[in-house]
């Protein structure tokens, strides 16, 4: 399974382990009833899926990895692996997740 | 639509710890009224209270800013509170009165994030505007945070007597290893409206820095990322107020006035509630001046009929007062409002300006300072 998964990840998702942005924390508020994810002067609230992935990228990941595990978990979502890469480029592009890979690391990982 | 408090949240939380600053920037966003003494804020345990009922209503963002809010010597037992109360801090300072020590301390208390202002990308120009001979310091202060690891942005504030140095400062920050940049220009609320003759770039000064912006990105790519803020005049539709006036920020004065937004308090006819007075909810929820401006209900034309009401809830309260009198107003920076010509002929007297790189003494920009601000008490 997982090396069917491998062949289709999108191209534009680095095969390197991803992991959270330091600078960005995750954490269950109560008032909004659902996980935010808080950055410097901002936030986003998290559907309960977007949550999901990202709480498994506190340590890294690759995104096949990641698939495989949450479509272990959820035998039953269908168009999950096409979800969650959707849901990833997006988080990288928007720097929540980074690239452990040195090549294309942000700069997060490079301060100096 | 009728809105009310119990459907929104304050995320944000923005603290204005003391109105005091070693600083004396003549475009301050802080009022121009400022208090002669430091003897009515807050206390200690004021703040305390603050932010723990502001938390209970929801609030997970925590700006600490001012003034300078490190002049409050209580400043990191507010952090400690803050970080254990769950609150994502973010301090917006000078740098003045920071130190490698200090840094160190906040970082072990667990603040998230620290913004560093600069007033120019050398040591005069920075030191000129800011009235404060701060420039070696911030720069020593930015290191300071990197090495620390406390994410860092440095905001870059622009008018048109810095805005040619854009890429100059890109380059320094680059240098000093920030990862964000915010150039925010001028907006022409408080001491920049006052001084917004002086302060006010053309519509050709503004391209050729926004263009600068952009070749350093090209250049750089994402090694360090920059924001660039336009002046809400160069826009042809207004932005929201605070993102809805009453649906995200909350703002505490120095002395316990809660506002909607930072400036609210030059709208005239309202009353505005204190925490020392009442608590945090029922003034989110049930107070005149938090439902005044709620939703659309208040509007008048031509926003009350415009199919756009929704996507900018009519703009600025503040700029269309302070532009055209009247509060209700559409805010003049919208092209469908009447009065959009204010804004045409202040960035048209900026444009003719032949010597926008320079002071004109004839017309002396106003800093920041209680001396100065005895004017308009």
């Amino acid at each position: 399974m997982t090396a069917s998964n491998d062949s289709t990840i999108d191209h534009t998702i680095p095969a390197a382990p991803l992991m959270m942005n330091g600078k960005y924390r995750l954490q269950w508020e109560e008032a909004q009833d659902c996980h935010v994810l808080l950055y410097p002067e901002g936030l986003v609230k998290l559907s309960d899926s977007a949550y999901e992935v990202l709480s498994r990228c506190q340590q890294p990941v690759t995104a096949a990895d990641l698939i495989a595990q949450l479509q272990q978990d959820y035998p039953d979502a269908e168009t999950l692996a096409r979800d969650v890469q959707e849901f990833l480029i997006h988080a990288l592009q928007h720097h929540w997740l980074i690239t452990t890979d040195q090549d294309s690391a942000m700069t997060e990982s490079q301060s100096q | 639509m009728t809105e009310t408090g119990a459907n929104h949240i304050p995320m944000w939380l923005l603290a204005e710890l003391t109105y005091a600053c070693p600083l004396q920037c003549p475009y301050c966003s802080n009022p121009l009224q400022l208090p002669a003494s430091r003897k009515k804020e807050l206390s200690t345990e004021q703040w305390l209270s603050v932010m723990k009922q502001a938390r209970a209503l929801g609030a997970v963002q925590l700006g600490f800013s001012g003034g300078e809010p490190l002049v409050r010597q209580d400043f990191q037992e507010l952090l400690e509170a803050a970080v254990g109360m769950g609150f994502y801090c973010n301090l917006i300072t000078s740098a003045v009165g920071l130190t490698d020590e200090k840094v160190q301390a906040f970082k072990q208390a667990g603040l998230s994030h620290i913004q560093i202002s600069f007033q120019g990308s050398d040591e005069t120009t920075n030191n000129t505007f800011g009235a404060s001979n701060s420039f070696h310091h911030k720069m020593d202060m930015t290191r300071s945070v990197i090495r620390h690891g406390i994410p860092l942005g440095l905001n870059f504030v622009l008018h048109r007597q810095n805005m040619h140095q854009v890429t100059a400062f890109l380059e320094l920050a680059l240098s000093l290893g920030a990862e964000f940049v915010e150039l925010a220009n001028t907006q022409y609320y408080a001491w920049a409206l006052h001084n917004r003759d002086q302060l006010m770039p053309s519509r050709e000064q503004l391209a050729e820095a926004e263009a600068a912006t952009n070749r350093f990105k090209e250049k750089h790519g994402d090694k360090m990322r920059v924001f660039f803020v336009a002046p809400d005049y160069f826009h042809d539709r207004p932005k929201k107020c605070s993102n809805g006036w009453g649906t995200t920020f909350l703002t505490v004065t120095p002395e316990g006035e809660v506002l909607p937004c930072q400036s609210a308090k030059v709208l005239p006819g309202l009353t505005f509630p204190s925490v020392k007075d009442q608590d945090l909810k029922s003034i989110w929820r049930e107070s005149e001046l938090f439902n005044r401006f709620r939703g659309t209900d208040w509007m008048q034309e031509p926003c009350a009929s415009c199919p756009e009401k929704e996507q900018d809830l009519g703009g600025c309260r503040c700029q269309a007062y302070l532009l055209t009198g009247d509060p209700y107003a559409t805010d003049p920076v919208c092209s469908l409002s009447p009065k959009r010509h204010l804004v045409d002929e202040a960035i048209a007297a900026a444009s003719q300006d032949q010597q926008q790189h320079n002071i004109d003494e004839t017309r002396p920009l106003l800093f920041r300072n209680p001396r100065n601000a005895k004017q308009f008490q």
